[in-house]
C-alpha cells in the first residue's frame, strides 16, 4: 500500500526517524516489519525495517543510513509517497511479564525493541560504541541502563557485562550478532531468550527463502516469515 | 472479448503469466497477493527426492538491476511436499506445476510415479539447470549424456504437462531441448538464473560460501530476450520465456521474439501482485492494439508463424 512521510527527524550518526500516514488501516502486532520501496526507477528490492511504533493509520520506523537503498528512502521530502507491504512477520504472541523481563539493543538493534519497551516501566539494557544514541534516547524520553565500549555516557563495556545487574527469566535483544551470541553463552539456558533477527531480506512474504538464518542443528529458519523474534538459544552466531 | 488462453500440454493457461519457481514461494504464499482467476498459474519451489537444507548465508545480494541468489534448493524432500504443502494447492484455481529437481534418474522416476497418485498437479517443471548445487556451478545440464539420459524415459511415467527448465550458462541446453522435444516434453522454459559472483572487498573472499550465484532480475532481460530467440528457432514445441520481466512491453517481447508464455521471478519478489497486475495489462493491451488472441502474437517477430 502507499505510504506518506509525515515526519522525519535526523540526528546523528546516520540515524533517521520516519513517521508515515498509511493509505489504509493497519494492525501491526508487537515483533512484525515493514518492507519499503526505494524511491526511483531503478530496479531494487524493497528494504525491511523494525516498526518502532504505530498506530490505525500511521507507523514510525528509526533507519540506520548503511548504504544507496537506505540513503534514498531517508531523503524523502514531508509529503513524498512510496509503496510498502506492512505488517509482515510473525506477531509475538508471548506474554510479556516487564517486572521478570531484560530488554537489550546494541546500535541500531534498538529499532527492534521499542515497541516493545513502549509505555511500560522495562528494565533496559542498550550499549553502543561511544553515545552516538544519545540524542535519540533524549528524543525518544528513554532513560535505559547506557553502556558505551568507551564510557562516555554511560557504564563503561559491553551490554553483556552488565546482565547479571538485573533479575529477569526472560530477555529480549535485538542488536549485532555478537552481542546475542554473547547473550546465548553468557545466560543459563532455562532464561528463556528472543532474539530480533536481521539478516538481507528479499521478499519479506516467505516466496524466496533468501533470509535464511541457521539453527544450531543445521536447520534453517527465515526470518521474514518465522521470524523475525526467534528463539536466541537455537540460533548459530558463527 | 480478448482470448488471453495458452496451452501447453493439457495445460490451458488463463493467462500467459506464470510465476516462477524459486520466487513463488509453494504456491499459497503467492495465491495471498494474486487473482487466481487471472493469472497464468506458478511453478513451485524445487522438490526433490530427499531433504535439502540449502546454503549457508548469505544467500541473497542485490547487484545493479539484478540479483544474486544461492539458495540451494532448500526444502524438506518429496515427501514432506506431499504430506505438507500438496494440500494447500488443491483448492487454488490456476495452473500449479511442481518443479523438481532430480540428481539421478532413478529420482526423477521415484517423484514422479509418487506424485502421479496425488491430485491438484496440472505438470511438473523439471529442474536440471540449478546453479546453486556445486561451487562450480556445474549441473546435470552442463552434461548433454547425462541430460539425455534423464529425459528420455519420462514422457511414459505421466500424461501431465511436462516442462524441462534449462540453464543458460551452458552451449548443451540447446540440443538439449531438441532431445526433449522429441522425448515428448510440452515445453521448454528458459531460461535459469545466469553463473555470477561477487567478492567481498573487505574480506577478499567470496560473498557466497558456494563462491558462484544465480544472477537474475531485469540485468538479464536483453540476453534471455536474445536466448529465447535462439531457443525459438531450435525446437517447436512452446517456449517459457524468463529473464529479468518485469513489465507488460517485457512479456510482449518475449512473447513476440518466441515465448509462448512467460515467467515472472525476481520482480515478484518487489510487487508481489505483479502477475496479477501485468494479466490486466495484457488484456488492456490487446484491446488497445486489436489483438483477439494473444497467442498470435508469439513469435510474430520474423513473421513466422509457430
Amino acid at each position: 500500500m502507499k505510504i506518506k512521510l509525515k515526519n522525519s527527524k535526523q540526528f546523528t550518526n546516520n540515524t533517521v526517524y520516519m513517521m508515515f500516514e498509511t493509505e489504509k488501516m493497519i494492525d501491526v502486532k508487537l515483533g512484525q516489519f515493514v518492507n519499503i520501496s526505494i524511491p526511483g526507477d531503478e530496479f531494487t528490492l524493497r528494504r525491511p525495517f523494525s516498526i518502532v511504533s504505530a498506530g490505525k493509520n500511521k507507523f514510525s520506523v528509526l533507519i540506520k543510513v548503511i548504504g544507496n537503498g537506505t540513503q534514498k528512502i531517508t531523503n524523502m521530502k514531508i509529503g513524498e509517497s512510496i509503496d510498502a507491504l506492512i505488517p509482515l512477520g510473525q506477531p509475538f504472541d508471548k506474554t510479556i511479564d516487564y517486572k521478570k523481563t531484560l530488554f537489550i539493543a546494541g546500535g541500531i538493534g534498538i529499532a527492534g525493541i521499542l515497541r516493545f519497551i513502549e509505555n511500560q516501566n522495562a528494565q533496559f539494557l542498550f550499549g553502543d560504541i561511544n553515545g552516538e544514541y544519545k540524542d535519540i534516547m533524549d528524543y525518544l524520553k528513554i532513560e535505559p541502563t547506557y553502556i558505551n565500549e568507551s564510557g562516555k555516557t554511560g557504564k563503561k563495556g559491553f551490554v553483556t557485562d552488565y546482565i547479571n545487574d538485573f533479575e529477569f527469566n526472560t530477555i529480549i535483544a535485538c542488536g549485532p550478532k555478537g552481542m546475542l551470541k554473547s547473550i546465548k553463552e553468557k545466560t543459563d539456558k532455562h532464561i528463556d531468550f528472543y532474539a530480533i533477527c536481521e539478516e538481507i531480506i528479499a521478499c519479506g512474504l516467505g516466496l524466496c527463502g533468501g533470509c535464511a538464518i541457521k539453527y544450531d542443528d543445521g536447520s534453517f529458519g527465515k526470518v521474514c516469515v518465522d521470524g523475525p523474534v526467534l528463539n536466541g538459544r537455537r540460533i548459530n552466531y558463527d | 472479448m480478448i482470448d488471453q488462453k495458452i496451452k501447453i500440454g493439457q495445460t490451458v493457461l488463463k493467462s500467459p503469466i506464470i510465476g516462477a519457481s524459486g520466487c513463488s514461494g509453494w504456491g499459497p504464499e503467492l495465491i495471498e497477493y494474486n487473482k487466481q482467476d487471472i493469472i497464468g498459474g506458478f511453478v513451485t519451489k524445487s522438490v526433490t527426492l530427499n531433504e535439502k537444507i540449502g546454503n549457508d548465508s548469505p544467500r541473497i545480494k542485490e547487484v545493479s538491476s539484478g540479483l544474486l541468489n544461492s539458495i540451494g534448493l532448500e526444502n524438506g524432500g518429496l515427501d514432506y511436499f506431499i504430506e505438507n504443502k500438496l494440500p494447500l494447492l488443491k483448492d487454488i484455481d490456476c495452473a500449479k506445476f511442481i518443479n523438481l529437481a532430480p540428481f539421478t534418474n532413478e529420482e526423477i522416476h521415484i517423484m514422479i510415479n509418487k506424485l502421479e497418485k496425488e491430485t491438484g498437479i496440472d505438470g511438473y517443471e523439471i529442474n536440471i539447470s540449478c546453479p546453486n548445487i556445486r561451487k562450480d556451478g556445474f549441473n546435470i545440464n552442463s552434461n548433454v549424456k547425462k541430460s539425455v539420459n534423464l529425459v528420455k524415459d519420462i514422457r511414459k511415467l505421466t500424461k501431465r504437462t511436462l516442462m524441462l527448465k534449462l540453464s543458460p550458462a551452458f552451449n548443451e541446453s540447446f540440443e538439449i531441448a531438441s532431445i526433449a522435444e522429441k522425448e515428448g516434453f510440452d515445453g521448454i522454459t528458459f531460461t535459469n538464473t545466469y553463473l555470477g559472483t561477487a567478492v567481498n572487498i573487505d574480506t577478499g573472499k567470496f560473498v557466497f560460501k558456494n563462491k558462484v550465484a544465480g544472477l537474475s532480475g531485469p540485468a538479464i532481460k536483453p540476453i534471455s530476450l536474445w536466448n529465447v530467440y535462439k531457443m525459438a528457432n531450435t525446437v517447436k514445441i512452446p517456449i517459457i520465456g524468463v529473464g529479468g520481466i518485469r513489465t507488460i512491453e517485457d512479456v510482449i517481447e518475449f512473447m513476440m521474439i518466441g515465448a509462448s508464455a512467460v515467467q515472472i521471478g525476481t520482480a515478484l519478489l518487489v510487487e508481489p501482485t505483479i502477475l496479477t497486475d501485468i494479466s490486466i495489462k495484457l488484456k488492456e493491451y490487446c484491446k488497445e492494439n486489436h489483438i483477439e488472441k494473444i497467442r498470435d502474437i508469439i513469435s510474430t517477430i520474423n513473421g513466422e508463424e509457430k
